[in-house]
């Protein structure tokens, strides 16, 4: 009982751990900058001091938070990632602390299709969408050869369609 | 097969339908503001005439240029004055048919009729805006025969889309579905009675009330007359209690006679395919729902109407339903909870199952209990700054932990061979059925305390228009375990396309 996802064999690609660690350190600079040029404004035009003080503890939370993930949570993604992909159903589970698992019927996936930003490419991975009729769902740090394949399975499963009762 | 339009009394609703939306700034313009001769309220004017020739010869034209045209396989719509739109909806995808008649178009002896498809977006459903009832009803018995045609075959060669309304010509119908449409409900005069109480309507006249009040003093310069009466009633206990009866009495009657005029001509009715619900006085709504799209049902009970023994069973279905305001897709939103169960089980006998629910493990509680009151931390820091009293976030706190508890008494769960019930909420709750392979996907999610207590929480996506989702919140891992095998092992008919 302590693991009930156990039989979810599909892991990501460890490099994957590098790109979300590029990933929060751009995130680190983009925000650090925004609440730098806000800091600014806000002594520049004599703000409300309260203003100043948000925005110091919102610059200390943005760098916990990026030391966070750059240090830890770009390996515990990684790790607590599992998916499967079979003839009936495409399984996805990710998370520790928050567990989070999804099943979702072959039958009603009506598109898939792979994704590669800058630096999922630099690594030579993929992210992998699955769109259904209410949602989209995506496996994230795919090797490229496991994503083209999932791919192919997946659009080939798909196109059993089932009798709408 | 020719084309066809609107009733030309549709230029008159639409002419309304222009004042009704510009009314205030009409009135402001015309009535208030007429003897005004400065210079804005003088440009106002003449453009305010302008917008209202120009509604006026836009109607007329859009009458003219908007034709509707049933063909062998579907329905084609044009229309657009300069830009011309055509719209072309498949007769195998219409999945509602839904009447509407407002007082206006009662008036006329019109109605709009709506064929929706499950699709989203401009292009889901076409609106037959002015059309004769008669004609209506002949649209409506006609689809369901052709439909019926082409799922079936063809043994029915006779059904033929000429529209003409000439009375002696056509041949009486023989596939009069009225004849095997059985009526399931209809409110009496007890269940109006009980809705009037449950929906709260009788309040509806406070703010007309108050609202006329307001007006009446400022319109005819009343502050005197309205002070001498405060002093009249100010000390005069005789008098209050009086005037308060009366007016209790009065707003009794009020939103007895506003529920009537709501639900009072309600009718469910269905036959083998269909259910069709009808509804309203004054303004007539009437909706055809196919069963074979329902993808689930829906009970629910307000706190009020758990005191009063009502339910409310929804219909989850695949198209769009009427507009969601309206709650269409309900059956009598204030049905006897003893009457819900034989009123499903004669029209939906799919959906009626009574298996023994589960309740919540005590460790559900405690889960509920420790999770962090963001509600209300969030109101008492705004308090905090504010400075307002604390009282607010008290209660605030409070509401969360009674709701919290409610919903711990509440939930209840069961899988049921095909079907699964679930039901949640806290002051509001909602019992949703349905069927294994009537659901899209499903989720199940913990957190670390979640997992420390054993427990998950459960969600499921049904079809609906967009989607229909239920989360039940922490159910047991063991239900939980049950509940994706059992989905694991759904077993559909399927085919290669």
């Amino acid at each position: 009982m302590e693991n009930i996802y156990a039989h979810l064999t599909g892991k990501l690609s460890p490099s994957y751990t590098k790109v979300l660690k590029v990933n929060a350190m751009i995130e680190f600079i983009i925000e650090l900058v925004v609440v730098g040029i806000l800091l600014g404004v806000s002594y520049y035009f004599h703000w409300f001091n309260w203003i100043n003080i948000v925005l110091y503890v919102v610059g200390a939370l943005i760098i916990l938070d990026n030391l966070w993930d750059f240090f830890f949570q770009s390996k515990f993604t990684v790790n607590n990632w599992a998916y499967e992909v079979d003839e009936q159903y495409i399984q996805l589970k990710r998370g520790r602390l928050f567990e989070h698992y999804e099943m979702i019927p072959m039958t009603k996936v009506q598109f898939v299709a792979t994704n590669q930003g800058p630096i999922l490419r630099k690594y030579g991975l993929y992210t992998l969408r699955i769109g259904t009729m209410g949602s989209e769902h995506s496996i994230p740090g795919l090797p490229e050869d496991e994503a083209l394949r999932l791919r192919e399975e997946i659009a080939h499963y798909a196109k059993v369609k089932e009798v709408e009762v | 097969m020719e084309n066809r339009r609107f009733h030309f009394l549709s230029v008159i609703l639409q002419i309304a339908s222009f004042f009704k939306s510009w009314f205030f700034p009409l009135l402001l313009i015309f009535v208030f503001n007429f003897n005004n001769d400065a210079l804005l309220w003088t440009i106002a004017r003449y453009v305010a005439l302008f917008f209202i020739i120009w509604s006026i010869v836009e109607a007329i034209l859009t009458w003219r240029t908007t034709t509707y045209r049933f063909e062998e396989e579907q329905v084609v719509l044009k229309h657009g004055i300069f830009s011309k739109t055509r719209q072309t909806i498949d007769y195998d995808r219409i999945q509602n048919i839904q009447r509407k008649t407002s007082a206006l178009h009662k008036i006329l002896g019109l109605t709009t009729l709506t064929l929706e498809t499950g699709a989203t977006g401009d292009d889901a459903s076409i609106e037959l805006d002015a059309i004769r009832p008669e004609e209506a009803t002949e649209i409506e018995q006609k689809l369901h025969a052709k439909q019926k045609q082409m799922t079936f075959g063809p043994p029915l060669p006779n059904v033929q889309w000429d529209m003409r309304l000439n009375r002696e010509s056509t041949p009486p119908l023989e596939l009069d579905t009225k004849e095997q449409r059985k009526l399931h409900f209809e409110p009496t005069e007890r269940d109006t009675v009980r809705a009037t109480f449950a929906s709260l309507s009788f309040f509806a006249l406070i703010p007309i009330l108050a609202t006329l009040f307001f007006k009446a003093i400022d319109l005819f310069k009343l502050e005197d007359q309205a002070s001498r009466w405060v002093d009249l009633f100010s000390g005069n206990w005789l008098l209050i209690t009086a005037a308060s009866i009366a007016l209790l009495l009065i707003s009794l009657v009020f939103g007895l006679i506003i529920t009537y005029f709501r639900f009072g001509r309600f009718m469910i009715e269905s036959d083998d395919e269909r259910v069709y619900i009808q509804r309203g006085i004054f303004s007539e709504q009437s909706f055809t729902m196919k069963k074979k799209n329902v993808q689930g049902i829906q009970i629910e009970q307000t706190f009020l109407k758990r005191l009063l023994k009502l339910s409310q069973i929804k219909l989850i279905s695949v198209g769009k339903i009427g507009d969601l305001e309206q709650e269409a897709n309900s059956l009598y939103p204030f049905l006897p909870v003893k009457k819900s169960a034989s009123l499903l089980a004669d029209i939906l006998p799919q959906f009626a199952i009574q298996p023994t629910l589960e309740k919540l493990p005590k460790s559900s509680l405690w889960m509920k209990l420790i999770r962090l009151p963001i509600f209300a931390i969030i109101v008492f820091i705004i308090i905090h700054f504010w400075g307002k009293s604390y009282w607010w976030g008290a209660l605030a706190l409070f509401l969360t932990y009674a709701g919290r508890l409610l919903e711990y008494i509440f939930t209840r769960y069961q899988i049921d061979g095909e079907h699964i019930v679930l039901k949640t909420g806290a002051w509001t709750t909602e019992t949703f059925i349905t069927k294994r392979n009537l659901i899209i996907e499903i989720e199940v999610k913990r957190s670390a305390f979640q997992k420390m207590f054993g427990l998950c929480t459960v969600v499921m996506t049904n079809r609906s228009k967009p989607i229909h989702v239920h989360t039940i919140q922490d159910v047991p891992t063991d239900f939980a375990e049950t509940f994706i095998h059992w989905y694991a092992n759904r077993q559909v008919e399927t085919l290669e396309s």
